[in-house]
């Protein structure tokens, strides 16, 4: 599996130029142009079945239906739809959990902040970033509006892309993912919820219910390298949380890197050069070697091992400032001594 | 909702009228819009959600019809292009277009006159040239440099503006 996520099909013979519709080969290059749309709208491969679809009202029916071997969890169909069409999934069943209000809800009223798997980035984007820095710019940044509008935070934590533009903020906030199946529900936490590139601990007819971000003292944030603007992937990602006791000294502080390793990787040697200081230059250089040591970035189409490694420094400078502002801005100061 | 699920069903209104699908699970919103409801005015472009050309709007959001499931739809309020051309803000927009000559090809004007309705109907204010943009971010345009129509939605924010009581 594309480490990075599907590519769009490639056309089965590249256009030819300079050739008119009147000619032979003309025509052979309009009916090209026809396979190539043929094949980019709905019909899969041949020998693949439309499979089936179901809608369940409620949290135990769809833990019922996903009981059915190849079952797939539908919520935002960002990636499924796509990774379906070209072949890359095939779920015998698509179990749509976008009825289960349960799991889009998201509740901020106590204090650990419970979001929904089926949240869409678009809801987490309206969360308090003073609270959830990492996290709400992690969802401010995926992808598009439309796709903001429809991808879940259950789906890009499920999907485990190693560049996931929410992980570092679940990794730095702390959170515990619930997942649910026939045989009860179970809590993991998000440092321990991916076992490699595209791959988590979830067992197969296990589903994500919700995400419970502890209140973590401190303010946080996410900041990615990406060439274009927008409707990119992170060519790499940092995310970082730090928390301050009255007189300036960072009490708490976590790294996470996304994009950089097999999975979104919390660096616990880089949250440790931070804390004990007041995040001055030398304790954030220091951060950055810890977390160049810890990573593994790979060479790729996106970008070189040495380009990752480069930019990483920087990332985790403007991650930690705007981490740092939020930690400040909070009331009463984010940590109680 | 059939028992075996091999049939997918839903009903929701598209551009005020109700609809009733029923088909395969994986058929695409936008293929039902083009093929069984004829509304050709949604395009396809790159079918992976990375252009914006078949944006509709699902709930009154921006979404690539290209990743939905015409199953997924029940109960939803879907407006196309062919919808949103018949509004307030989305005629207003589209004689902007003209003015501004913001429409060379055409494949990614639905899409951004979809949006670009949206945005005037849900802005509660003016917004600057960056805000624009980046609610545009999620549709391309390979002709135009997108000047002619930021300046499209410019000159109808302000339109919208001046007429607001």
């Amino acid at each position: 599996m594309d480490l990075y996520g599907p590519r769009p099909r490639p056309l089965a013979s590249p256009p030819r130029v300079g050739q008119g519709n009147s000619t032979e080969a003309g025509r052979g290059f309009t009916a090209q142009v026809q396979d190539v749309r043929t094949e980019a709208l709905s019909s899969l491969p041949s020998g693949t079945s439309a499979g089936r679809y179901v809608r369940p009202p409620d949290l135990d029916t769809a833990v019922e239906y996903m009981r059915t071997p190849g079952a797939a969890v539908l919520a935002g169909g960002t990636d499924l739809i796509m990774m379906r069409a070209s072949g890359v999934l095939d779920p015998q069943l698509l179990v749509d959990v976008k009825n289960i209000n349960e799991l889009r809800a998201i509740d901020v009223s106590g204090d650990v902040v419970t979001v929904g798997a089926a949240a869409t980035m678009k809801e987490i984007s309206g969360l308090d970033a003073n609270r959830l820095g990492a996290l709400v710019d992690g969802a401010r940044v995926l992808g598009g509006p439309q796709t903001r509008a429809r991808a879940t935070i259950g789906g890009n934590a499920c999907r485990a892309s190693p560049a996931g533009d929410t992980l570092a903020g679940l990794l730095v906030l702390g959170a515990q993912i619930e997942l649910a199946s026939s045989n009860g529900v179970r809590v993991v936490s998000a440092g321990s919820f991916f076992a490699g590139p595209g791959s988590t601990i979830c067992r197969p007819d296990e589903l994500a219910v919700r995400f419970r971000l502890p209140a973590s003292p401190g303010g946080s944030a996410y900041e990615r390298h990406t060439y274009r603007k927008w409707l990119d992937l992170a060519i790499v990602g940092v995310g970082a949380r730090v928390a301050f006791a009255p007189d300036g000294v960072c009490v708490d502080a976590d790294v996470a890197v996304c994009a950089a390793a097999p999975t979104p990787l919390l660096v616990p040697e880089a949250g440790r050069a931070l804390t004990q200081s007041s995040c001055d230059a030398k304790a954030v250089e220091d951060a950055a070697e810890a977390l160049a040591a810890a990573v593994d970035p790979i060479d790729d189409v996106r970008a070189t091992r040495g380009y990752r490694l480069h930019v990483l420094p920087e990332l985790l400078r403007r991650a930690l400032a705007r981490a740092v502002v939020r930690a400040r801005d909070e009331e009463g100061s984010g940590y109680a001594g | 909702m059939p028992d075996d699920g091999v049939t997918a069903q839903s009903a929701f209104t598209c551009n005020g009228v109700e609809r009733r699908f029923s088909g395969a699970p994986d058929r695409l919103l936008i293929d039902v819009l083009r093929d069984d409801l004829g509304l050709t005015g949604t395009k396809l472009g790159c079918g992976t959600g990375d252009c914006g050309a078949c944006t509709v709007l699902l709930d009154g959001d921006v979404v690539n019809s290209c990743l939905v499931y015409a199953a997924e739809c029940d109960g939803a309020d879907v407006q196309t292009i062919e919808g949103v051309a018949e509004t307030t803000h989305g005629k207003r927009l589209i004689d902007q277009f003209v003015e501004t000559s913001a429409v060379q090809c055409g494949i990614c004007t639905p899409g951004f006159v979809v949006t670009g309705a949206a945005l005037l109907a849900n802005a509660n204010r003016r917004l600057d040239r960056k805000e624009i943009t980046e609610a545009l971010s999620g549709n391309l345009c390979r002709c135009t440099g997108y000047y002619p129509i930021i300046a499209a939605i410019e000159a109808a924010m302000d339109e919208l503006g001046e007429g607001s009581s």
